[in-house]
């Protein structure tokens, strides 16, 4: 774990400069801190692709840790929403998304001379479906992190040991990714799922939480070991008012938990 | 896929209700006491999901009802 570090920085170090597209969640804020230490803060930009997939949190969150550990922060407005393949939902959505946050990314480093643009994929990563990584590939993005092998429960630990706040933060993939492939993407739909959310945090859901959008009906995933406690009477009906206030004429609970991609399997674009 | 299959088995863990399907997503409705208490026990909601597995479901998930059909026993044709 720690020689992958040490390959990192060795990279990091050969770079005139970088501009990183920064989320604020456990992997570019590794990176940037990484970067940071071998670079100079004066080389190093973290760049904020603001998409209405994402709920505002994520954007207040993602300064505030850029800030606390010392990266410069820009924020520029990303636009696939107007994008007609992006928003039918296709299989592929994510190739659409993240082709105009590089496009976009790399008009802001070529604007600023910055040599290199590099994204948080992780080792990992590249065992999952990830049409998005096509797009990286196409705007000559780099992927440090999982060149260098490091895989996600590794940079948690490096993360922890440099005490990076990041260490322990669920993975937050965008909103769109709660509605199955073929539901369209609206601003609707996403602001839906992203009530449903917060309000579910609010009654104290911890751990990882996904509401998905099956039209008329909300299935809540949370961490297995949750349910137990959330299944009680008072607190299934807290969850169910919960997301019903968010606009879903009904609500249900996911009986195996939380599963990252679980809408993936149901369309049998991955394994169960 | 068969709901009325997983129906049959999930009666046979506690779990009497109906089964509704949406493509891969089976959707439980369950009523009374029993079954809400034999849905919070990890062991029972494994065998459940394994058996929605079998039958070809990739999801199954339990209804949060209204308050009056939460305690109310499950009616059967």
């Amino acid at each position: 774990m720690h020689a992958k570090e040490a390959r990192l920085a060795a990279w990091l170090r050969e770079q005139p400069s970088v501009l990183l597209g920064f989320s604020g969640g456990v992997d570019s804020a590794y990176l940037g801190c990484v970067a940071l230490e071998a670079l100079g803060a004066a080389r190093v930009l973290a760049v904020i692709g603001r998409s209405p997939s994402y709920p505002d949190e994520q954007w207040s969150d993602a300064r505030r840790i850029a800030e606390r550990v010392g990266l410069a922060v820009l924020e520029v407005p990303t636009h696939e929403m107007d994008d007609p393949r992006y928003v039918a939902n296709p299989s592929n959505r994510c190739y659409f998304c993240k082709a105009e946050l590089w496009s976009v990314l790399r008009r802001v480093a070529a604007e600023r001379g910055i040599a290199i643009v590099v994204d948080g994929t992780n080792a990992d990563d590249l065992r999952d479906w990830r049409p998005g990584r096509d797009a990286a590939r196409e705007h000559a993005v780099r992927s440090p992190l999982a060149e260098a092998g490091l895989t996600k429960d590794e940079i948690r630990a490096l993360s922890r040991e440099r005490g990076i706040p990041t260490w322990s933060k669920p993975s937050s993939p965008c909103l769109s990714s709660r509605l199955p492939y073929g539901t369209s993407v609206t601003i609707g739909r996403l602001r839906q799922v992203e009530r449903a959310e917060r309000a579910l945090r609010a009654l104290g859901v911890s751990g990882d939480l996904r509401v998905r959008h099956h039209g008329d009906l909300a299935r809540v995933e949370m961490a297995a070991g949750e349910l137990d406690a959330w299944l009680a009477p008072e607190r299934r009906r807290a969850v169910r008012d919960a997301v019903r206030g968010a606009g879903f004429a009904r609500v249900s609970l996911e009986l195996r938990g939380f599963r990252s991609g679980s809408l993936n399997v149901l369309h049998g674009v991955s394994a169960a | 896929m068969t709901a009325a299959e997983l129906e049959r088995r999930l009666a046979s863990l506690g779990l009497p209700g109906t089964v509704e399907a949406r493509g891969r997503l089976a959707l439980l409705t369950v009523r009374g006491a029993d079954a809400w208490r034999a849905a919070a026990d990890h062991d029972v909601r494994a065998a459940a999901v394994a058996h929605a597995g079998e039958l070809g479901f990739a999801n199954l998930a339990i209804e949060l009802p209204d308050d009056a059909e939460d305690s109310a026993p499950l009616s059967r044709p």
